[in-house]
């Protein structure tokens, strides 16, 4: 029974009883409630784990994370382009005037962080969605007519 | 001190104690009329919040005329005596003779009722159990929104708030009901005399309203009706918690003479464990709603209702470890039943049946498993699974489900129960006051659940002033 009372009389005089003033479920066995906080933590620990867990994946992100790279790298590979050309120009140019070949490599390596710099927007979305989303997608393409 | 002025500071600290808890109690309807309001669309947010605010005048005057009444002369009725009024002896002695001295306590034209320095009790207890009364109410007002006619809400509201509920709390929630007498039945906190009532009145009304229109395909299939202020709903959620702290702390009941505090039932009990385990209570609901629910906001908010209604028939008795448990069994199911009775079709605007019916339903019956072998007074059964069965069964089926089925039935029949198709698609801020609630903000009626139809042609009439 959780009640640790049989009669009012001794509900009533609880302070002077066994249970000492106790007057809640199980106050006579706390084993039995000490097993129900054991229960509440583990109930505990699994909210924890579910915040992480119950996360609404927005599919508009990562669509939008690879307009976004296209964009950078379209602009970053104009910029290169526009560097290099100016660079064939200007190393045509030197050359003309018995320029230094030192100088021309330098210019060249200028350029090799932009580069770097698409390659992350390329790869970056990639590397944020998870092999199902990835499989979901391939399997999108293959199956679905388009629309 | 005198002994007459420790008499009368006796007297004092419970007429303010329950004054107190009372004047708190009315942020449960700011929270009410925020959460309603939030939850209906732009276009109904006006309506929804009036018909809130009319809540507290229908059912406040009803409950002075006769609710009042109701609630101190049907305890012994039908089983143990008959209801009590001016029509009984009295000569009357015995438990007809106590309850006809509250019964006449009673009346709207009783002395008692108005400025007596010779009592100061009865008119503050009225006025707490008026605000139990609209709370009552109030839970019908959010699962009927956006189509239900001003009027009948009034009547389905002075029958469930100061008629079928006060029945269930004269026979349940009251030293001579025959629920505890007959049967050991424990509701400390009201769970199914309050709230599996309006629970299951709401879904009784739910099924003869109809759902919204845009609600669910022509193929039954239920669309999502987005609130229009889901932070707003959220707010008015907390408000109405800190109002439920107030309910509970009023549901202890301390008057002069006393050497402890007790429930209605007479057992012993403490005011601070209401608190520690209407907050655990509410802590443990919105962790079991948030994974239940996969974070839905309105359902993990609503968890914290539903964790302190799963436990308020055993507030008084449980130890907190049990208190997170059962709330938490209650907050985690909850959300599954909210979704079964959308998929059946009935469209619960705001969870009401789910939230009040059920988990007022599960409070009740849990004390009946994990809260049984308590003694409640000499020749009373110990509380138990038969009694808080047949207590149950009465609030949720008899003067819950039956009476808001019956009542709206007619409503319908006669042609008082829903708005119009052209007034409900139009929107009842318009159709009823003229009015928009947002007037300076662009609203986008191709979605969230409008139907595109062509709305009627309501002028914008300023106010009646």
């Amino acid at each position: 029974m959780p009640s640790p009372f049989s009669t009012l009389e001794d509900f009533n005089a609880a302070i002077d009883g066994p249970t000492e003033g106790a007057i809640y479920t199980f106050a006579h066995t706390p084993a039995i409630n000490g097993i129900a906080l054991i229960v509440s933590v583990g109930l505990f620990i699994w909210f924890i784990v579910a915040t992480y867990s119950t996360t609404h994946e927005l599919p508009s992100v990562d669509k939008s994370l690879n307009r976004l790279s296209s964009f950078i790298v379209m602009g970053l590979l104009s910029l290169v382009a526009a560097d290099q050309l100016q660079n064939t120009h200007q190393t045509r140019r030197s050359a003309q005037q018995q320029a230094t070949p030192s100088t021309v490599l330098a210019q060249s390596k200028r350029a090799a962080p932009l580069a770097l710099l698409g390659m992350a927007g390329i790869g970056l979305p990639n590397l944020r969605r998870t092999k199902s989303q990835r499989r979901k997608r391939s399997y999108r393409h293959f199956g679905s007519p388009r629309r | 001190m005198s002994p007459e002025s420790q008499e009368f500071l006796a007297t004092f600290v419970s007429e303010s104690y329950y004054y107190w808890a009372s004047v708190f109690m009315i942020l449960i309807h700011v929270g009410f009329l925020a959460y309603e309001g939030g939850a209906s669309r732009a276009k109904n947010v006006l309506a929804t919040m009036v018909k809130n605010l009319l809540t507290l005048s229908v059912v406040g005057l009803t409950f002075f005329f006769f609710g009042w009444w109701v609630y101190n002369a049907f305890p012994l009725f039908p089983l143990t005596g008959g209801i009590v009024g001016p029509w009984t002896d009295s000569a009357s002695e015995g438990i007809v003779g106590e309850v006809l001295g509250l019964v006449q306590a009673s009346y709207p034209w009783s002395p008692a009722m108005g400025p007596n320095i010779a009592d100061n009790l009865t008119g503050v207890f009225w006025f707490a159990f008026a605000l139990f009364s609209m709370t009552t109410a109030s839970i019908l007002s959010g699962a009927v929104i956006e189509r239900i006619k001003v009027g009948a809400y009034a009547i389905l509201a002075v029958v469930l708030g100061s008629f079928t509920w006060v029945v269930a709390a004269a026979w349940g929630w009251h030293p001579y009901g025959w629920f505890l007498t007959n049967f050991g039945y424990h509701d400390f906190g009201c769970s199914a005399v309050l709230h599996g009532v309006s629970g299951f009145f709401a879904l009784g009304v739910l099924i003869n309203l109809g759902p919204r229109i845009g609600k669910f395909d022509s193929d039954g299939k239920p669309n999502p009706i987005m609130p229009h202020n889901l932070p707003l709903t959220m707010v008015g959620l907390m408000l109405i918690f800190v109002g439920f702290y107030a309910f509970l702390a009023a549901c202890v009941i301390f008057v002069p003479g006393q050497t402890g505090e007790i429930t209605i039932y007479g057992t012993p009990m403490t005011l601070a464990s209401v608190g520690v385990n209407t907050t655990l209570a509410l802590c443990s609901g919105i962790v079991g709603s948030y994974i239940a629910s996969k974070a839905d906001p309105f359902f993990t908010i609503s968890g914290g209702l539903a964790g302190i209604i799963s436990v308020g028939a055993g507030l008084d008795l449980y130890s907190p470890p049990m208190i997170i448990l059962i709330a938490f069994i209650g907050a985690y199911t909850m959300p599954f039943v909210g979704k079964a009775v959308e998929k059946a079709g009935i469209d619960d605007a705001v969870g009401a049946f789910a939230v009040h019916g059920y988990c007022g339903l599960l409070g009740a019956m849990t004390v009946g498993v994990m809260a049984s072998g308590y003694p409640q007074g000499e020749g009373i059964p110990l509380t138990g699974f038969v009694g808080q069965l047949v207590g149950t069964f009465v609030c949720t089926i008899i003067l819950g489900f039956i009476p808001g089925y019956g009542v709206s039935f007619v409503l319908k029949k006669l042609g008082m129960l829903r708005v119009s198709r052209e007034e409900e698609i139009a929107g009842l801020d318009i159709a009823d006051f003229g009015l928009e609630g947002y007037p300076e903000y662009p609203i986008l009626p191709e979605q969230n659940g409008h139907t595109p139809e062509p709305a009627i042609a309501v002028s914008k009439a300023s106010p009646q002033m």
